[in-house]
Parts: structure tokens; C-alpha cells; sequence
């Protein structure tokens, strides 16, 4: 995988930041590419709004990035020691809510969004528009989490920012 | 810094599906943290609802639409309310009450300040009063 951004997706909520990745080669964020994917689109659109409406009002603005709203993939702990395992799966947890997008929660106050898509097996994997964004939120996370174990970026707890060692806001992994 | 589709997407959002995921998430977070301040796992919910595990991870993992009674049955197991639900009906009440005595007079007047029922269980003539 080539160099990545880590950069704020949207920091207007009070009570979360959302962060999110974007590849090195590319204009868009991977989030911003999932949120284009189904923006307005017949069959996923709805589920979409619900998704947003999750981030941005209830996370955002109620209950922080609560655990509960965090479906935790203990398969993708192989790729990360366990105790760092925070990687997991944005979703609504009610019959056939079809999206899925994969994230890193940093702690109750940042998250880092990456993509996903609609899950039409029984797993990511078997999931034909899931697998790739599942292989590189794995790739992802187990960088983000390797840079935060070796103390190479760090939580600003007081701004709910992600920074370098020396306090650059720009990282790039 | 608002996320410029996120922006759109929410502005197109109706006011019932934000209504939704508003009472979804404080649901699970609330079933989510009643669980862990009593240090139950799933399978301990199960055993006290006398449910297979699976069923209630269904319950919990969005396989199952939660109805009312699931939600009352899950109140009553966690000890807590899961849903509040406002009260606004105002009940009125009377400026004035009817309130009807029945006592026994004895054959001197009855003072104004309760006294003279000493002997009330003597009597035989029973007097209906109404105070307003």
C-alpha cells in the first residue's frame, strides 16, 4: 500500500472527530469516496442518510463514540496485537440494514473513518463490495495502530486532534 | 469544519429517519450500558430471560425487530427503564369538592370546631351533612 493521509474528515460535532484516510495519489478520502458511492443511490441511499445521521448527530452530538455503536471484528485483531485491536464496523444494528463502513476508534472522542460498502454475505470477505474495503481498512488500521504504538502520532486530548511527535497536524503514513 | 457532503446528505435527511436513528442509538447504548454496569454478558441476559444465547445476540445484533414487549421483557430483567415516555396529559382538578359526612348529633348542637361527639354512638338518628 502506498503513502497515506491522515486528515480530518469533519471536526464540527461537539462531542467527536472524525477522521479519515486518503490515499497519497488521490483528491478524494476514502469516506468521501464511500459517502459518493451512495449518495442518492435507490437501493443504498436511505441506509446512507441513517449512517450520517449516526456519525454526525447521535455520535456527534449525543453520545460520543459510545462502544455499543461498534460491531468489533476479532478476525482482524491478527493483523494487530490485541491489546490495540480497536479496529471495528459502523453499522445499524436492526433486520437488513445493508452498509457497513469500517473505522478505527481511537478512543470515545476520535474516530478514524475509512470505506466499506453494502454487505450481501454471511462475512466481509464472502461480501463481493465489501472485501477489498475490508482488506484495506485492515491494511490501514494495522499502520495507524503500529504509528500510535511507536508513539510516531498522538492524541491531543485538550483539541481532540491526531498530531505527529513534534505537533504537526499534516501526517502522512 | 463540516464535511461538505456529509452537509448535503444530512440536509436531505427527513426529519423521521434523524427521529429514528436518534431513539436507535439511545437505545443501544442504553441496553449496552445497563449490561455492562451489572457485568452481564449476553449469555448471562439469555439465562435470566431463560432464551437460547443465539436469541438474544439476535435481539442485540439487529436480526430481531425489538417490539414492546421485548423492550418491556428486557426492562424488567435490567431493572431500569429502557424507554421513558413523557406525560402530557394534565389531569384537572375541581376548584370545589363534595364531601359527604354521615355522624351522629347528639341532642345539643354540634359546635363549629368538631366538639360535642362524645356521645355520637348513643345516638339513633344519624345526620347527613355536606361540606362544601
Amino acid at each position: 500500500m502506498n503513502t497515506f493521509a491522515l486528515e480530518i474528515w469533519d471536526d464540527e460535532s461537539t462531542l467527536v472527530t472524525f477522521y479519515t484516510v486518503r490515499m497519497e495519489d488521490n483528491d478524494l478520502s476514502e469516506t468521501d469516496k464511500f459517502m459518493l458511492k451512495f449518495k442518492g443511490d435507490a437501493q443504498y441511499g436511505s441506509a446512507l442518510q441513517e449512517m450520517v445521521s449516526l456519525l454526525l448527530e447521535v455520535m456527534g452530538e449525543e453520545q460520543g463514540a459510545h462502544p455499543a455503536f461498534f460491531s468489533r471484528r476479532e478476525n482482524w485483531a491478527v493483523a494487530l496485537p490485541p491489546s490495540k485491536a480497536r479496529i471495528g464496523e459502523i453499522t445499524l444494528n436492526y433486520p437488513e440494514f445493508p452498509l457497513r463502513l469500517f473505522c478505527y476508534r481511537v478512543n470515545d472522542e476520535l474516530v478514524i473513518l475509512f470505506n466499506g460498502g453494502p454487505k450481501t454475505a454471511a462475512s466481509a470477505q464472502g461480501s463481493e463490495d465489501l472485501n477489498m474495503p475490508f482488506l484495506q481498512a485492515n491494511e490501514f488500521a494495522r499502520r495507524i495502530g503500529k504509528a500510535f504504538d511507536d508513539k510516531l502520532i498522538v492524541v491531543d486530548q485538550n483539541s481532540r486532534v491526531i498530531t505527529d511527535f513534534q505537533g504537526n497536524t499534516e501526517i502522512f503514513l | 469544519m463540516r464535511n461538505s457532503l456529509a452537509r448535503q446528505i444530512l440536509e436531505e435527511t427527513p426529519n423521521e429517519t434523524r427521529q429514528f436513528v436518534k431513539r436507535y442509538g439511545e437505545l443501544v447504548a442504553r441496553i449496552y450500558d445497563l449490561l455492562e454496569e451489572k457485568g452481564w454478558t449476553q449469555k448471562d441476559l439469555a439465562a435470566k430471560l431463560d432464551k437460547s444465547p443465539s436469541e438474544i445476540s439476535k435481539w442485540l445484533s439487529g436480526e430481531h425487530n425489538l417490539t414492546l414487549r421485548t423492550l418491556t421483557r428486557l426492562e424488567v430483567e435490567l431493572g431500569e427503564d429502557l424507554i421513558q415516555i413523557p406525560k402530557t396529559r394534565k389531569f384537572q382538578v375541581n376548584s370545589t369538592k363534595v364531601i359527604h359526612l354521615e355522624f351522629a348529633r347528639s341532642n345539643k348542637n354540634i359546635p363549629m370546631d368538631g366538639g360535642g361527639y362524645t356521645d355520637w354512638k348513643s345516638q339513633t338518628s344519624p345526620v347527613k351533612s355536606s361540606v362544601a
